[in-house]
């Protein structure tokens, strides 16, 4: 039902157990909206995924299908296209093609959202592969991937503030924000990559290649910033410790995160 | 869904209401070059462009250049917006109030306050009227849904009216406190015309009250019926996504109805009373138990799984937190399970826009990854209008603003 019938939070903290989750990367993600709510979402489709025969699956679908607020709009990166791209799709103002509309499409976004957010925050080594893929969403959640990446990539691209930041004392927070960003993006094209690959082109699978050069190009400046920072804070007191230790603890846990993501990624 | 409801913070404005000012005024038939120049400068840009903040701080200055009569603004704007003086007023105001704007605003003068008052006096008679003519609130519509889908279209609908009732019951509260307070500071014709709001506001609470109970009394009968329904599908050749709800309602309506009938049997006074009737109780959890054993474990589980792993979907997807621009919740949710759960919903189910439908986008966040990176560790926002603070909510120490741009 949309909402009216009371549940309970009986799943609470299920999820936390599954994958590759640390306690401390937990409790900093569990900050974002949406990576309780969606993990908690996410643990349940999963075990349906696995239990439920293609006809109940389908009967879901129809469920879903009845209630409009389960829709979800794909192709978000067309507003941000930057130049000629193999990967971009016909570019038209009929977004009706681009609705997703369906359990598939409510568990993919599930698994992105999620991941993105595992990505950012977190260690883990598969973000987006926390539930194993099924044939159920696979397309759906191939989309909505290579879209999010899409966007990262082409936002990054076209930002102004991005060449500055590079060379930004990481004492700044904007360096751990955009390491964080492109920790996001960097991930989800690798995930995006991974899963689509027999569909690509070599044309397209040669632009991906580029596209995470140049991103592992810039993460690379920023996590490589972040250490020479950490660096010398190792060596230099300062009178605000508490602040500035609370600060490298989270650029330490954004290198790992950044650690995590290149094994991953190979 | 357990929701929780927006805190609309409308004291901000209240209280600016009630600080009156004078400024020199003019009566005539015509609008002095002063006024010609504000209408054509402030008032129409804002309103063209929409910037409510800006459109209430031009109205002000304009109702403070009248005295009473404001027929030739009236004209003047009427020919450009379609609107009056004193409706581009309220709705500016209320758009505010409704939207928690809680910052630097033009002090209204009595007037506006007023105008306010009984915008609000009016909103509330059209929701009390609205509520009453919803199907959902009709006894007689009970026997004559007969679907699941319909019956849960008149549920959500019943769940609305109850969100409309507390909203409104909070605005009602604010109005009356903020237009009793420095009631002895007026003059006498002010002070009355505000006790006079004052009595319209409470003599709506007992209409309020009656509503509640009443819609209370419909989400039971039609969840008594929908009961018995889904019992009627898995006893015949229903489709699977049938015996999937059926199996749901079992879990989420029985216990639910079983324990309001039980409370309602406790504190019944009367013993015809509808809902007081053991038997009726006795007969909803056999049906219950009777739903459970045609569904089976099996359907029982996976119906429980997909349907909760819906309502969570749906908080991710639509739910707001306190801080970060909705993103982010209090620091609190890393250690407290309640504070972790709390969520702001929307009061109506929202339906998405397509990218470019709309300017202003459902959901407002259509893809969070596109915008969590921008948090920073322990650090959560703050904003009311264009007054901003950062606070560490564990330590309550002021940091800088950051100020985050959108994404794309």
């Amino acid at each position: 039902m949309r909402g009216v019938t009371t549940t309970k939070t009986r799943k609470t903290d299920l999820f936390v157990s599954q994958g590759h989750i640390t306690r401390s990367d937990v409790n900093r993600a569990f900050l974002l909206v949406g990576f309780f709510e969606y993990g908690n979402a996410l643990y349940n489709f999963g075990q349906l995924l696995q239990r439920c025969s293609t006809d109940e699956l389908s009967a879901m679908d129809q469920i879903v299908k009845r209630y409009p607020e389960y829709a979800v709009y794909s192709n978000l990166s067309n507003k941000v296209v930057s130049g000629p791209s193999s990967l971009q799709q016909t570019r038209t103002s009929d977004y009706s093609q681009d609705k997703l509309h369906g359990f598939a499409a409510v568990i993919a976004l599930a698994r992105v959202e999620f991941g993105a957010m595992l990505a950012g925050f977190t260690d883990s080594p598969n973000p987006y592969f926390f539930v194993p893929v099924h044939a159920f969403d696979q397309n759906e959640f191939q989309a909505l991937l290579l879209d999010g990446a899409k966007t990262h990539y082409w936002t990054l691209l076209n930002d102004p503030q991005l060449k500055r930041v590079t060379t930004t004392v990481p004492s700044n927070p904007i360096v751990l924000a955009y390491s964080r960003r492109l920790l996001t993006a960097r991930s989800m094209l690798a995930a995006a990559t991974r899963l689509g690959h027999a569909e690509y082109s070599n044309v397209q699978m040669r632009e991906l290649a580029s596209w995470k050069d140049a991103l592992d190009s810039v993460q690379g400046i920023l996590v490589s910033n972040i250490q020479i920072y950490l660096q010398d804070l190792s060596v230099t007191k300062t009178k605000d410790s508490t602040k500035v230790q609370e600060y490298s603890t989270a650029c330490q846990a954004m290198l790992r995160a950044a650690n995590a993501n290149a094994t991953s990624g190979k | 869904m357990v929701r929780k409801q927006r805190n609309i913070s409308i004291s901000g404005i209240f209280l600016a209401m009630l600080i009156g000012y004078g400024l020199p005024v003019a009566q005539s038939a015509e609008m002095t070059p002063f006024q010609v120049k504000l209408v054509q400068d402030q008032v129409l840009p804002a309103y063209w462009d929409g910037q409510p903040v800006d459109l209430v701080n031009a109205c002000s200055q304009l109702v403070a250049t009248v005295r009473t009569d404001t027929t030739a603004i009236d004209q003047a704007l009427r020919d450009e917006t379609g609107r009056t003086l004193q409706e581009l007023v309220v709705d500016g105001r209320m758009q505010l109030i409704r939207s928690r704007f809680a910052g630097p605003l033009a002090v209204p003068s009595e007037r506006e306050v007023l105008w306010v008052l009984d915008a609000i006096l009016q909103d509330h008679s059209a929701v009390i009227q609205k509520i009453n003519a919803s199907p959902a609130m009709q006894q007689d519509r009970v026997d004559s849904v007969t679907s699941l889908p319909d019956l849960e279209d008149m549920l959500w609908k019943l769940h609305v009216i109850g969100n409309q009732i507390l909203t409104a019951r909070q605005e009602s509260d604010q109005a009356i406190a903020s237009a009793r307070l420095s009631l002895n500071r007026l003059a006498a014709e002010q002070a009355d015309a505000r006790r006079q709001a004052v009595a319209k506001f409470e003599a709506l609470q007992p209409q309020f009250d009656s509503l509640e109970k009443r819609s209370q009394q419909q989400q039971l009968r039609f969840r008594i019926k929908r009961i018995e329904i889904a019992e009627h599908l898995l006893r015949s050749r229903s489709s699977l996504a049938e015996q999937i709800e059926a199996a749901w309602i079992a879990d989420s309506d029985g216990p639910l109805v079983a324990q309001q009938l039980e409370k309602i049997g406790l504190e019944a006074n009367l013993p015809s009373d509808e809902f007081a009737s053991s038997q009726l109780r006795g007969k909803v959890i056999s049906q219950v138990r009777r739903i459970r054993e045609l569904a089976g474990d099996e359907r029982m589980e996976k119906s429980r799984l997909f349907y909760d792993g819906l309502h969570w979907w749906l908080r991710g997807r639509y739910g707001a937190g306190a801080y970060g621009f909705g993103l982010l919740k209090d620091m609190r949710a890393m250690t407290s399970p309640e504070v972790l759960f709390a969520l702001y919903m929307p009061q109506e189910m929202p339906i998405p826009t397509a990218p470019n439908e709309s300017s202003l986008p459902i959901p407002e966040v259509d893809r969070r990854h596109h915008y969590v990176w921008m948090y920073e560790y322990r650090r959560a926002f703050r904003t009311e209008g264009s007054k901003s603070t950062e606070r560490t909510i564990a330590r309550q120490d002021k940091r800088e603003r950051v100020q985050l741009p959108r994404f794309y």
